[in-house]
């Protein structure tokens, strides 16, 4: 049983999505997650099994490499759509299963700003390692996650921007969402986002990469 | 005039000044270097314009020359309009001067996403680039004032005529679209810089190409010195066979291929820093015996900081770059319309002090 969720997790890694691709070069027609994941589930392996064992490891192990420079968001963005494979096997099983999550993560970049390439790659890693991610998109107006806030109860938010000119939109973005739910826990992000500033505008939490916003939220959720 | 501008030094701009300091050769003062001064803030300063031109435009070039004469600088970048059809979205803009919207490039749609797209796609010939902002420049430069001729870069075209996401995914689905695209963005810019060469008010040429983020480069290192660098190469090889220098502008935290840009490329100077990836003096520390460097004062400061705040971090620097002649100084990245213009004349004001001109 070990078998399969290593070659899952390793077809994550090298975002070997299904038989027809052919990456890594020279593997078409060999199988990936999507077809490893099926035969995990002929055998009878349940899809929290497999997605603990196999998938979210696998996930993991990429968000660890991006940060430590190993890997790229090209590399990133392979292993996300193999992983999403994966997830689209298991989307039935899932239906029959209460599947654990870690939690709700909502989040999206702050007014007047459309950059969102940090934020999505934020977004995978934290769906990766198992959180419900509920990704509101770019140039988010206060209340759209103040609704939010309210439509998934308990959740974490996290707030992004890439200029100085819209970071400061982040403060009107947490009053609002604080106005609804007081002990909504709050992460930043972003180019111009720093620690001091993390603080000054009342946020809980920073993060410098993906993998920084996954140990912010595992010690949130602690 | 804004009345700050009117009480700075008389110009006397030469731009062998500009040159020697990017040659790190003893210049007489500090120089100063700005890839771009937003036009509402340059519309304030000059004070005596109703309204900003349109960025880009002859006009905003104009504009610029005549506020940076004034200024005290002895070169003015400008860009030849390349006429790729971009895709742009477009947000509210909260910034103080701002009376309109703020325009972002779509880092999710291309028009060249496939094989065949590609082969029937039209790329810019040389003549269809559009040089009336460089002309116009060029016709309203003062004496001793020269331009620097700038393009933006193979990656930033690539991503953007494939779209970002789209083309990261393509280096792996599809190889050849990825180097073909590259490609045609690079024949397309080495043909630019040629004309730019061929003008005698071009001091120097200038590739603006983001190739990192806050914590590392955007693709690995080994694919840019794969497909970056022998663009980036022709580019220098052009720039100097015309006895101009090569100047980066490249974003973010691209640590891992400087050696390959200082040793392979060869490039003449650096600029971008953001005190939050690599404080500019960390980076002349590094490389200030190899390269010139330009720039370095924080965005971030010159948009949210006190003036004397500002003062104080313009003078650390110019007290660590100065001595290595290779220093010329400048935003760290822009003059967007969301720094204050007062802000922006604390930076000037306090690199004219130094220079003992003031």
């Amino acid at each position: 049983m070990t078998e399969i969720f290593e070659n899952i997790q390793r077809c994550i890694e090298t975002g070997k999505a299904d038989a027809s691709l052919d990456i890594p070069r020279g593997s078409a027609g060999k199988p990936g997650v999507a077809e490893f994941v099926d035969q995990a589930l002929a055998e009878g392996i349940s899809a929290t099994e497999i997605l603990q064992k196999g998938m979210l490891p696998g996930m993991k192990a990429v968000g660890k490499r991006f940060a430590a420079h190993e890997i790229f968001i090209p590399e990133v963005l392979i292993s996300a759509r193999a992983m999403h494979a994966g997830f689209a096997v298991l989307k039935p099983a899932f239906a029959q299963e209460d599947v654990p999550s870690q939690g709700t993560f909502v989040i999206g970049t702050v007014a007047g700003d459309l950059h969102d390439i940090g934020k999505n790659l934020v977004a995978i890693i934290l769906e990766g390692a198992g959180w419900k991610v509920v990704d509101l998109g770019t140039d988010c107006a206060p209340e759209k996650f103040a609704a939010a806030v309210v439509e998934h109860p308990g959740c974490i938010v996290g707030l992004s921007a890439l200029l100085t000119t819209t970071m400061i939109n982040m403060p009107a973005a947490i009053a609002a969402i604080r106005a609804v739910a007081p002990s909504t826990r709050v992460l930043v992000g972003g180019a111009p986002v720093t620690a001091d500033y993390a603080k000054e505008v009342g946020a809980d939490g920073y993060a410098v990469d993906p993998m920084g916003a996954l140990a912010a939220l595992e010690n949130m959720a602690a | 005039m804004h009345p700050r501008v009117d009480r700075l030094p008389q110009p006397d701009p030469d731009y062998r000044r500009f040159l020697d300091a990017v040659a790190r050769r003893n210049a007489d003062r500090v120089p100063l270097i700005e890839l771009a001064v937003h036009p509402e803030v340059v519309a304030e300063l000059l004070a005596d314009d109703a309204l900003a031109a349109v960025h880009g435009s002859a006009d905003a070039a104009v504009q610029s020359v005549r506020l940076l004469h004034r200024l005290g600088y002895d070169v003015v970048k400008v860009s030849a309009g390349i006429p790729f059809e971009l895709s742009m979205r477009s947000a509210s803009d909260a910034s103080a001067l701002s009376s309109s919207q703020r325009s972002w490039q779509d880092t999710h749609a291309g028009c060249l996403t496939s094989a065949d797209a590609l082969a029937a796609f039209a790329w810019p010939a040389a003549d269809d680039v559009d040089f009336s902002p460089v002309t116009a420049a060029a016709d309203a430069l003062p004496e001793g004032m020269r331009l620097i001729g700038f393009c933006g870069g193979v990656l930033e075209y690539a991503t953007y005529l494939v779209g970002l996401e789209r083309f990261m995914m393509a280096l792996y689905d599809a190889p050849d679209l990825a180097q073909g695209v590259i490609d045609g963005v690079g024949n397309v810019l080495c043909a630019t810089f040629e004309r730019y060469c061929t003008l005698d008010s071009v001091a120097a040429i200038w590739l603006g190409d983001d190739l990192g983020s806050k914590n590392g480069t955007l693709i690995s290192p080994q694919t840019i010195e794969e497909l970056l660098v022998p663009w980036y190469r022709k580019f220098v090889a052009i720039a100097h066979a015309h006895d101009r220098p090569f100047l980066l502008h490249s974003c973010g935290r691209i640590d891992a291929v400087m050696p390959a840009m200082v040793d392979d490329v060869g490039i003449d100077a650096k600029h971008s820093f953001e005190d939050t990836i690599t404080p500019v003096e960390e980076f002349m520390r590094k490389w200030g015996d190899r390269i010139a460097v330009m720039g370095g004062v924080d965005v971030n400061l010159l948009s949210l900081g006190e003036e004397a705040a500002i003062a104080k971090r313009v003078n650390a620097i110019l007290e660590c770059g100065a001595p290595t002649h290779g220093y010329i100084c400048g935003s760290g990245n822009s003059i967007p319309n969301y720094v204050p213009a007062s802000n922006y004349l604390t930076m000037i004001e306090t690199v004219a002090r130094f220079n003992g001109q003031l």
